[in-house]
């Protein structure tokens, strides 16, 4: 009889022993999955930081590309940035040009202080607008385009004539490889 | 005895989870603070503050449509010089910064960014800058860049 009541005894105490030690294992499971969930969070956020900042550097380059080609330079003053909008907007509506920067969409907006009354480039209202679209291709599967900041420059006839250059964004997207 | 014991051990076990909890601060602390102290550059805002640098500024030095770049308004603006028009170039030049900023990043309270910080600085002058703006608050993260045109450095802090 004393020795059923001691046995009793024991396993009560084992049992409770394997749960202090099950609830230590789950107290200790949930502080390091935190820690892993919180250090993992971190981690997607840098990575995503990174992959903004490859993609930038991607579309700069480009950029880069498109605007020291013979047909965007500015060839009037030492600036690498600085696109001839007349040559520009001579290219616009031009079949040729179409596949010849390997991109699907190619755009030039100029900064203004009220981004909403966007105008696109035409004989009639040119360089009184804001937008030329040189390759907008309707078919293509276009995401987010890249924009890169370039500076835009024209002759201005008015009196005896200046160079202008103004505040303006290419905005281009590589084509598909399919 | 056993009364003794169990206190031992939950002792111990606080002790662990208190060591695992200072060690686990302590790095995201470091992590913190290192990511708060530098200055992320963007070439994004690299390249604008390059296309800012040949912006046709609407004063004109000399003759009536001798329409200056911003670069040129900056060395005019260090000589304390004035425009055709009677206008101060720093003047100018503070108007042409603040409207160039404003058009191309839209900074607001509502906006993703709530400040900038515009800053000329000579590289061969350890002296005060010659040109600081500051608009809005600027706190917490930012994004910044530079353009040198030697010996001038323009640069740009976004803050968000």
């Amino acid at each position: 009889m004393q020795t059923n009541s001691f046995r009793a005894l024991f396993i009560k105490k084992s049992q409770l022993q394997i749960q202090q030690m099950a609830f230590v294992l789950v107290a200790l499971m949930i502080l390091f999955g935190l820690i892993l969930v919180s250090y993992t969070s971190i981690k997607i956020s840098q990575l995503n930081k990174e992959a903004n900042r490859l993609g930038e550097e991607q579309a700069t380059e480009m950029v880069k590309k498109i605007v020291s080609s013979p047909e965007f330079i500015w060839a009037y003053s030492s600036c690498s940035l600085c696109i001839d909008m007349d040559k520009v907007f001579i290219l616009k509506n031009r079949s040729e040009y179409r596949d010849f920067w390997n991109v699907d969409f190619l755009i030039i907006e100029k900064i203004t202080k009220d981004q909403r009354n966007r105008t696109e480039c035409n004989l009639l209202n040119y360089p009184n607008c804001t937008t030329i679209t040189l390759i907008k291709k309707d078919n293509a599967d276009i995401g987010i385009p890249k924009g890169a900041f370039v500076s835009l420059c024209r002759h201005e006839n008015d009196r005896d004539g200046y160079t202008r250059c103004e505040l303006g964004k290419i905005y281009a997207y590589p084509k598909k490889i399919k | 005895m056993k009364n003794k014991k169990a206190q031992e051990e939950i002792v111990g076990f606080v002790l662990i989870v208190v060591i695992i909890v200072i060690a686990v601060l302590i790095f995201f602390s470091i992590q913190m603070r290192k990511t708060k102290e530098k200055i992320q550059t963007s070439t994004d805002i690299n390249m604008f503050l390059e296309s800012i640098y040949h912006y046709t500024t609407p004063c004109a030095i000399s003759y009536e449509t001798n329409y200056i770049s911003l670069g040129k308004l900056i060395d005019e603006c260090l000589e304390n010089k004035k425009c055709l028009s009677g206008k101060r170039a720093c003047d100018v030049l503070n108007e042409t910064l603040v409207f160039l900023v404003e058009a191309a990043f839209h900074p607001s309270e509502n906006s993703p960014i709530k400040g900038y910080e515009i800053t000329i600085k000579e590289t061969n002058k350890s002296s005060t800058n010659p040109y600081y703006y500051k608009k809005g608050e600027c706190e917490s993260s930012f994004l910044g860049g530079e353009y040198l045109s030697s010996p001038l450095v323009l640069r740009l802090k976004l803050c968000y």
